[in-house]
């Protein structure tokens, strides 16, 4: 292709991305316009290409997006949009944005914050303690959960992080997974684990001699540095031990064996739900079926003395 | 060249050349082990390496900083599975295809071909497969003409043979002749054809008729063999079995004994299903004073059997779990065996007459039935505590009419529907009483088939709850408890058939409930889940039943909406079911305790701005429940009905109740998860909730409930002193043996004990390192190869430079010779 072409392409690209700016209501106009602009970036790999793109992108995002597409474009952006920026590290104040939104948006931001942070030398300071307010029983019922939870393990994964930090962080899953649906303590397990394992600092948590006399963790500190987590103990374990899952129940009891060589993959345990569990457990073959020995008497037996037959 | 040089090295590899041969020196031999390394070939391993460089490296060298290349295209020319053979028949097929390419102008390609007005795939089917072969055998019956006639006709046109009979006739006669013959002929084996094919299907029709004429002779033969009755009665006399001695009848106090020994071992092996997992840790965890470390494993000795634990111990630690509850039951359990080894007893007896007569069976059922009846007393006097109104009285009083009003035999059901045209005009009592005289006459005890009817009908019960749950409610309650005695005695009867059966029904049910996950789904659920602690020990650490049902409440907890008082109703009556479920095994589910602190919240009114937090389903800001009206002198029944699980308006007194449950059900749980060390914190959103309460409209009878509640969540707070979570202290580590250790099987390894992902991780660790070194080394020789080809080319272009530069010299120092002698002959001749 020659460079007149080219850079009449580009001209006309302006061209046309000036008047879908004027055109502000036609925002979705413009998304599908991106993609088309993708398409290109794979043919032709020009640098003045990627500035286009680039200053495109930065423009749009400037805009006041309506959620749908916000949403989309905190999707889109770790895989098709980054990569392609020629400065990524210009998108820090909508990320940074979006990151204090919270709710949804807090976690699919989060992505693109990684990214940025590892690859492109971003310094963030108060990233851990925003991860750490993410942190609440919201969090299980939310759509995007999955992608965050396999995250943040792999933002937890540092061996640099400081040890008061990471405690934080176990105590605090350790309490969520106290009221936790099925598929939580799922996943909350496995991520403890994980964390235990590759902070060997954190260990106290699960072995000390002392008489304590209360939980001295503060879980509406802020600031998980200051929580005093390391000063606590992990007695959610126990009442973990006792889920009526089998498997979840036996996985709070291995806590209490030594420790294997190799991480838990989180993305494994992402998918319990409640549908395959019970498959599951209606699928096992099975010996024998241990029966009642005591006689019924009605609907309403003893155990149930606050309801009437009315 | 490099042809005839191949089959030269081919014996060289077979006779190895001993100097080529070299040998790894072992420092230690050992017998009977095979080493592979014991002696290389260096010589030839490093010509092969070589070759393999010069194949592949020094090509891709020669080849390197070039754009152009040539690709063969020839079919199968780079493909080394092929063998030539092969590829010489690939690239035929493809010129044959090639060749073969339809023009899409040519038209007459695709003509069928006939034959007879008949395509051949059509004659090809071969409609009438009757062979012709036995007519083409008779030659004097076929269509053909004979051979004279042929001879004549074809072939005798001759002087000689010329009588002068035949000159009347011209030739076209004679023709005319030969082709009447020969369709005469046709015509007639045509018929005959015709006639013996009507014949044998003639045949085939009557031969079944003939069938029966034949077999009956031949069975006139056996009937004279059949014995006579004297023969029969004298064989049976014979061969009857003698008396037997049996065991001396039980007094009361024995029987007693041994059933309370029975429940005692149920009891335990319930408990220890309920541990789960730490059972069989603890058995791994043992280890005698003289264990050293080394992994043999002494017969466990039966002293460890804790002999004083089947005494006197175990059974008081119990008696004191199960308070009142059990110890109620045990009675009932006590007076009911009995009656049912009687029940078996008279069953043995039935079977031992062989003409089975009416009246004495139902003499039999009669006495049954009124044993029974007094079974059934002291069970109905138990609810009669709870409940101190004189419904059961009434309940029991109808059970007896019914008994007296209904026939005595029932047969079992051969469908859904007798069932139901059976049970469907009956008071729940009357089908109760039906059902357990079905159970009783169709025992499987009396005859084979029974044991299958019993199984359906256990599913066709579990149909018509479903039934009855849909229709209308109470009824469904009371049939529910009626039925609910005969499914748990028929569970005990066949209890693999009752797994399957509830195991579908909860499948079902689940997938029902998938398809709207946000709503409550029917009553029938409640009632199955309950039925199913009715059935199975609701305490076990993994119930193949229990435990989906578990995830199943949990699932309707977290994810269904709570609109309307019904909803509230459905949710708490799961919760109670989920306590009830646990109040044994003390098993933790989240939902539960979600559910009373979402239903507090519900009642805290919402004046501030503030929102207060609360879980899923919970909305953040629903007033439905909070107590506008002053109820202070309301007086009525503080505890929940089952209609309302029907209605849909909530009304003052439906939430003082809905709140009254919660806080009885809270205090049950804290009472429950009171060893928890996390107690507390599971508590701690009731507990904020709670302090947010307002208590002034509610009556007397609630607000001390409430306070009750709350103390003792408070107190908790006040009395609790943690300990450290500590871990399990490490089996320490036994000195070193001076014995040997012997193993079972010495395969001269020595293995490592380490855990399978340890052992599998250093394997691929050791794999990665020795595959790093290897590629290393292939690096390295793969550069000093290619070393030497640079050297070699230098030193090439050295030596043909030198050569050219001599070449040039000397050219050059011809010519100056040349010059110089021309130059000194010039002179010479000057």
């Amino acid at each position: 292709m020659s460079k007149v072409n080219k850079s009449h392409k580009i001209n006309l690209l302006q061209k046309e991305l000036l008047t879908a700016r004027k055109n502000a209501n036609s925002l979705l106009e413009l998304l599908t316009y991106c993609e088309l602009l993708e398409q290109e970036a794979d043919i032709v790999s020009l640098s003045a290409h990627r500035k286009v793109f680039s200053h495109f992108w930065l423009s749009f995002l400037r805009q006041l997006l309506p959620l749908r597409v916000y949403k989309r474009v905190l999707l889109m952006l770790e895989k098709s949009i980054i990569p392609f920026l020629n400065k990524p590290r210009l998108l820090i104040d909508f990320l940074t944005e979006s990151y204090d939104k919270g709710g949804v948006y807090s976690l699919l931001s989060l992505s693109g914050l990684y990214v940025l942070i590892t690859k492109y030398d971003l310094d963030y300071n108060d990233f851990y303690k925003k991860l750490y307010s993410l942190l609440d029983h919201q969090l299980f019922f939310m759509k995007h959960r999955h992608r965050f939870l396999a995250l943040m393990d792999q933002c937890l994964s540092s061996p640099l992080l400081s040890a008061s930090l990471v405690a934080a962080f176990i105590k605090r899953l350790c309490r969520l997974a106290l009221r936790a649906p099925l598929s939580g303590v799922a996943v909350i397990l496995p991520l403890i684990y994980n964390l235990l394992r590759r902070h060997p600092n954190t260990l106290p948590m699960i072995h000390r001699y002392k008489s304590a006399g209360e939980d001295c963790y503060d879980y509406q500190e802020v600031d998980p540095e200051r929580s005093l987590a390391i000063e606590s103990s992990l007695w959610e374990l126990d009442a973990l031990m006792n889920h009526y899952v089998p498997s979840l129940s036996k996985f709070a009891a291995s806590f209490k064996e030594p420790f294997g060589v190799a991480d838990y993959k989180i993305g494994e345990f992402l998918n319990h739900d409640y549908t395959k569990i019970i498959e599951e457990e209606l699928k096992k073959k099975v010996k024998s079926v241990p029966l009642e020995f005591s006689t019924p008497s009605g609907l309403l037996t003893p155990a149930m003395p606050m309801w009437t037959l009315d | 060249m490099k042809k005839p040089r191949k089959p030269l090295a081919v014996p060289a590899k077979k006779t190895l050349n001993p100097f080529e041969v070299h040998i790894n020196k072992q420092k230690m031999t050992v017998l009977g082990r095979k080493t592979k390394n014991d002696r290389g070939l260096p010589g030839v391993s490093r010509a092969k390496a070589l070759k393999k460089r010069k194949d592949t490296l020094l090509q891709e060298y020669k080849l390197q900083h070039k754009s152009n290349r040539f690709t063969d295209k020839r079919i199968g020319e780079r493909n080394l599975n092929m063998t030539d053979e092969d590829k010489v028949v690939a690239r035929y097929t493809a010129i044959r295809k090639k060749a073969h390419k339809k023009s899409i102008f040519n038209l007459a390609d695709d003509e069928v071909l006939t034959h007879k007005g008949q395509t051949l795939a059509e004659i090809e089917k071969f409609d009438d497969p009757r062979s012709d072969d036995e007519d083409s055998l008779e030659e004097g019956k076929s269509g053909n003409l004979d051979a004279n006639f042929v001879e004549d006709a074809h072939f005798g046109g001759g002087i000689l043979r010329n009588t002068g009979k035949e000159g009347a006739k011209t030739h076209r006669e004679l023709i005319d002749e030969l082709i009447a013959e020969s369709k005469k002929r046709k015509a007639e084996k045509q018929k005959v054809k015709e006639a013996t094919l009507e014949l044998t299907e003639k045949l085939d029709t009557e031969w079944k008729d003939l069938l029966p004429l034949v077999s009956k002779t031949q069975k006139k033969e056996e009937e004279k063999m059949t014995v006579d009755d004297y023969d029969k009665v004298m064989r049976e006399l014979k061969f009857e079995a003698r008396g037997t001695v049996s065991d001396r009848l039980k007094t009361e106090d024995e029987i007693a004994r041994e059933e309370n020994q029975k429940l005692e071992e149920l009891e335990q092996e319930r408990q220890e299903r309920m541990k789960g997992f730490e059972e069989t840790e603890k058995k791994n965890t043992h280890r005698s004073a003289d264990d050293l470390d080394d992994d043999l494993v002494y017969e466990s000795d039966p002293e460890y059997m804790l002999s004083y634990n089947t005494e006197g111990e175990a059974n008081l630690e119990i008696d004191a779990q199960i308070n009142g509850k059990n110890v109620g039951e045990s009675h009932d359990d006590d007076e009911e065996e009995p009656e049912n080894e009687e029940e078996a007893e008279g069953a043995g007896a039935e079977e031992d007459d062989t003409a089975s007569e009416e009246d004495d069976d139902l003499s039999d059922l009669k006495d049954d039935t009124s044993e029974e009846s007094d079974v059934e007393e002291t069970q109905e006097t138990q609810p009669q505590t709870i409940e101190p109104d004189g419904d059961s009285l009434k309940k029991q009083e109808m059970m007896e009419k019914a008994r007296q009003e209904l026939p005595y035999t029932f047969n079992l059901p051969d469908s859904y529907e007798s069932l139901q045209s059976l049970l469907e005009n009956q008071t729940p009592s009357h089908q109760g009483v039906i059902i357990e005289r079905m159970i009783k006459c169709n025992h499987p005890s009396l005859a084979e088939k029974n044991k299958q009817g019993l199984k359906v009908l256990f599913a066709y019960l579990l149909q018509h709850l479903n039934d009855c749950a849909e229709d209308s409610m109470e009824k469904c309650y009371t049939t529910f408890s009626v039925l609910a005695p005969h499914l748990f005695d028929l569970t005990q009867l066949d209890k693999e058939n009752a797994y399957h059966s509830i195991k579908e029904v909860i499948k079902e049910k689940h997938e029902e409930f998938r398809k709207s996950k946000k709503k409550y789904p029917g009553l029938e659920i409640l009632i199955f889940l309950k039925l199913v602690s009715l059935l199975f020990p609701t305490s076990d650490f993994r119930h193949q039943v229990v435990t989906p049902c578990f995830v199943f409440i949990e699932q309707m907890l977290y994810k269904c909406r709570i609109k309307s008082r019904k909803d509230i109703a459905y949710g708490l009556f799961l919760v109670t079911l989920v306590l009830e479920y646990t109040t044994l095994s003390k098993r933790y589910l989240p939902a539960a305790i979600n559910y009373l602190g979402g239903i507090l919240h519900m009642a805290v009114p919402k004046i501030g701005v503030k929102l207060i937090k609360v879980n899923p389903p919970f909305q953040p800001t629903t007033n439905s429940l909070v107590l506008f009206n002053d109820c202070t002198s309301e007086d009525s029944s503080l505890k929940m009905r089952l209609s309302d699980l029907a209605e849909e308006k909530i009304d003052d007194l439906f939430k003082i109740r809905a709140l009254n449950t919660t806080l009885k059900l809270i205090e049950e749980f804290d009472n429950n998860f009171s060893a928890l060390p996390s107690n507390l914190e599971i508590f701690k959103d009731i507990l904020a909730y709670m302090e947010l309460l307002p208590t002034r409209n509610y009556p007397q009878k609630v607000c001390t409930q409430f306070e009750r509640t709350s103390q003792q969540l408070k107190s908790r707070r006040s009395d609790k002193n943690l300990d450290y979570v500590v871990m399990p202290a490490k089996r320490p580590k036994a000195l070193r043996l001076y014995e040997p250790k012997i193993e079972e099987v010495f395969d001269g390894k020595r293995r490592k004990v380490q855990s399978k992902e340890k052992a599998e991780r250093d394997k691929l660790l050791h794999k990665l390192k020795k595959e790093t070194k290897g590629a290393l080394r292939e690096i390295r020789r793969d550069k000093s190869f290619l070393g030497r080809v640079k050297i070699q080319r230098r030193m090439q272009s050295d030596n043909e430079r030198r050569e050219k530069v001599k070449r040039i010299y000397s050219e050059a120092a011809m010519q100056q010779s040349e010059l110089n002698s021309l130059e000194r002959k010039n002179k010479r001749k000057k």
